[in-house]
């Protein structure tokens, strides 16, 4: 059975109420992903990538069609109560941890993450070694600041957290949304090379959304290209593998020729 | 001087909850503080215990901040906006449940004393006393006038018993938000994003949340109208900024490191706040210049940061010339 299953999503948004208006920004989308498959996403600015992950996370709710978790119907599931399945790293830095909390609190929380808030205490002395050993891991000299603050790290630091807090607890679906796109390169090499190792050492089911080429034919078992709320292309194994930059561009080029002439 | 003061403490930490925790502006806490002191007075009047009054009063500021909560959650009101709908409605609330509270009067006819019971018949009230007599012809009883037997005097009484409410809710917050519920909480009003994508469902942590931080501003108000001897329809008013300055205060008196640090800071903040206004009455400052006092207060502790630094950079561009 297939981890993440989606038919016929449709979401269009719409600010004003007026027709025209109205953008949609997921067309009809049907996709499936296996579990433990890896699948890279590209497209232009605007052609619905994050829209596919905030459909999927439950920001979003779909206009229609169905969404389904490992066997399990979540289309109508509240964001908070589908966190349990997935795990989420975003675009901006800020976003994946609570600034004003330390490194051990918001892992605390992560740790979490599967069950019910109750009014035991939030912290076990006990989480602290298990946290430690996991930063370590990291190799980013940050073992010794489990009690700082988490808005004093970088951004790369911060990615680095938050991709080990949606990883604590091993999620069904890890949805990483341009998570290095904010770094510097040398940092965001960094941070790709932890989601590898922790990717395929847990062997989880993956969506990670990249502008770079390179990367998206580097990493992952298959590749999707989407395009006005549609998926364009999509590529596995050994046709992915042989991809070249130059040739996606094509695909790309080809995309906006088409529309154009239309 | 401190019986009043006292009171204030919760009603900062109140407000700490909802602006500095959950990152709200709730404007309806002058509703709260005065709907905590006008539910208690009438249930003293009616005879209640005065434990389970000042519950009460609590309890129904408890209620208002789950309105404001829901207002602002489900109907997707702006917060600013439910609070002062919480509020407006409030007023009137508060006036009918002051309206509740009958007048006892004691009666000397032939030298038989006697009592009459009249209740308002215009159904609101603006002012209830606690001054006088419960419905059961006896005088009415204080949270402050249960443990006189420890103390003789009665102001040393009152400190006593608010010092030790203060203590309890002190430590039952910093219990309850180092809970994984209260962590929740404490998530949702630092990053929401990141607590939904964590699993916390941040609509109910701040609709908890407002109810929480408005039980303790009713507490508030249901202490103050005790030390006070009455409560009435505007004795909420000037509360928001009270309270707000005594956050201020505090935090730049005695730091925010961490969060034990933040609630006790909040606490004292609230205390040497009112020993400023308390100092200034006693120095001779008219009333009529009291919230001129308190606005200055609050833009001295507020620029001090600033001022630090244009004296700083003042100094070392003088160094560098
Ligand atoms: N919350 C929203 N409200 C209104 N329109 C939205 C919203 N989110 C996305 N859209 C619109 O939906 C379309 C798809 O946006 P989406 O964010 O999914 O693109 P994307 O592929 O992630 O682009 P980028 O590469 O710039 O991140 C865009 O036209 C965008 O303007
Ligand atoms: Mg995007």
């Amino acid at each position: 059975m297939s981890m993440l299953k989606l038919e016929k999503g449709l979401k269009i948004f719409n600010l004003t109420g007026h027709e025209s208006d109205q953008r949609i920004a997921m067309d009809h989308l049907d996709l499936e992903i296996e579990e433990g498959e890896w699948v890279t996403i590209i497209g232009g600015n605007g052609s619905g990538k994050s829209t596919l992950m905030n459909v999927i996370s439950g920001v979003h709710e779909l206009d229609s069609g169905h969404l389904y978790i490992d066997g399990e119907e979540v289309t109508k599931l509240p964001e908070h109560k589908r966190a349990k399945y997935l795990g989420r790293v975003f675009q901006d830095p800020n976003m994946g941890t609570a600034g004003m909390i330390s490194i051990e609190e918001n892992m605390s929380i992560a740790s979490r993450r599967m069950r019910k808030n109750t009014l035991k205490w939030g912290f076990h002395k006990e989480e602290r070694k298990k946290y430690y050993e996991m930063i370590k891991s990291l190799n980013l000299g940050l073992e010794d600041r489990l009690l700082q603050k988490v808005g004093l790290l970088s951004g790369g630091q911060r990615q680095a957290i938050t991709l080990l807090m949606a990883t604590l607890q091993t999620p069904k679906i890890l949805l990483l949304d341009e998570h290095t796109a904010a770094l510097d390169p040398k940092t965001a090499r960094i941070v790709l090379e932890i989601t590898e190792k922790i990717v395929t050492e847990n062997k989880l089911t993956t969506l990670m959304i990249t502008h770079n080429m390179r990367d998206a034919i580097k990493y992952g078992d298959r590749l999707i290209m989407m395009y006005g709320g549609k998926i364009i292309y999509d590529v596995k194994g050994e046709e992915k593998k042989n991809l070249t930059v130059d040739f996606l561009l094509n695909k790309f080029e080809e995309m906006d020729k088409i529309t154009f002439d239309d | 001087m401190f019986k009043t003061g006292l009171p204030y403490a919760l009603l900062a930490l109140g407000i700490f909850i909802s602006y500095r925790v959950l990152d709200i502006a709730d404007l309806s806490c002058e509703g709260s503080f005065t709907l905590g002191g006008a539910l208690s007075a009438v249930l003293l009047v009616l005879g209640w215990n005065p434990f389970l009054a000042t519950f009460m009063g609590m309890f129904a500021g408890f209620l208002a901040g789950i309105i404001t909560g829901l207002i602002h959650t489900k109907l997707k009101i702006t917060s600013l906006l439910a609070g002062i709908i919480t509020m407006t409605g409030l007023f009137s609330i508060n006036l009918v449940i002051m309206g509740l509270a009958p007048t006892v009067t004691q009666t000397n006819i032939n030298g038989v004393k006697d009592y009459i019971i009249s209740y308002n018949e215009s159904g609101y009230s603006a002012l209830v006393n606690l001054n006088g007599y419960n419905v059961n012809k006896e005088p009415i009883v204080r949270i402050y006038d249960t443990f006189l037997a420890v103390f003789s005097k009665n102001n040393y009484n009152m400190i006593f018993i608010s010092l030790l409410i203060v203590i309890i809710i002190g430590l039952l917050i910093y219990w309850f938000f180092g809970t994984e519920i209260g962590m929740g909480v404490r998530a949702t009003g630092i990053n929401a994003k990141m607590a939904r994508a964590q699993g916390i469902n941040t609509n109910a942590m701040i609709i908890l949340g407002l109810g929480i931080s408005n039980a303790l501003i009713a507490l508030s108000g249901s202490l103050f109208a005790q030390t006070q001897k009455s409560a009435s329809s505007t004795m909420g008013v000037g509360v928001l900024v009270i309270g707000l300055a005594s956050i201020i205060i505090g935090e730049g008196i005695f730091g925010k490191r961490t969060f034990k640090n933040w609630i006790i800071s909040v606490l004292l903040g609230a205390v040497v706040y009112y020993l400023i206004v308390v100092v200034a009455i006693q120095l001779g400052l008219p009333s009529h210049y009291q919230k001129l006092l308190y606005a200055l207060l609050i833009l001295i502790v507020l620029a001090v940061p600033q001022l630090r630094k244009m004296l700083f950079k003042g100094g070392k561009k003088h160094v560098n010339a």
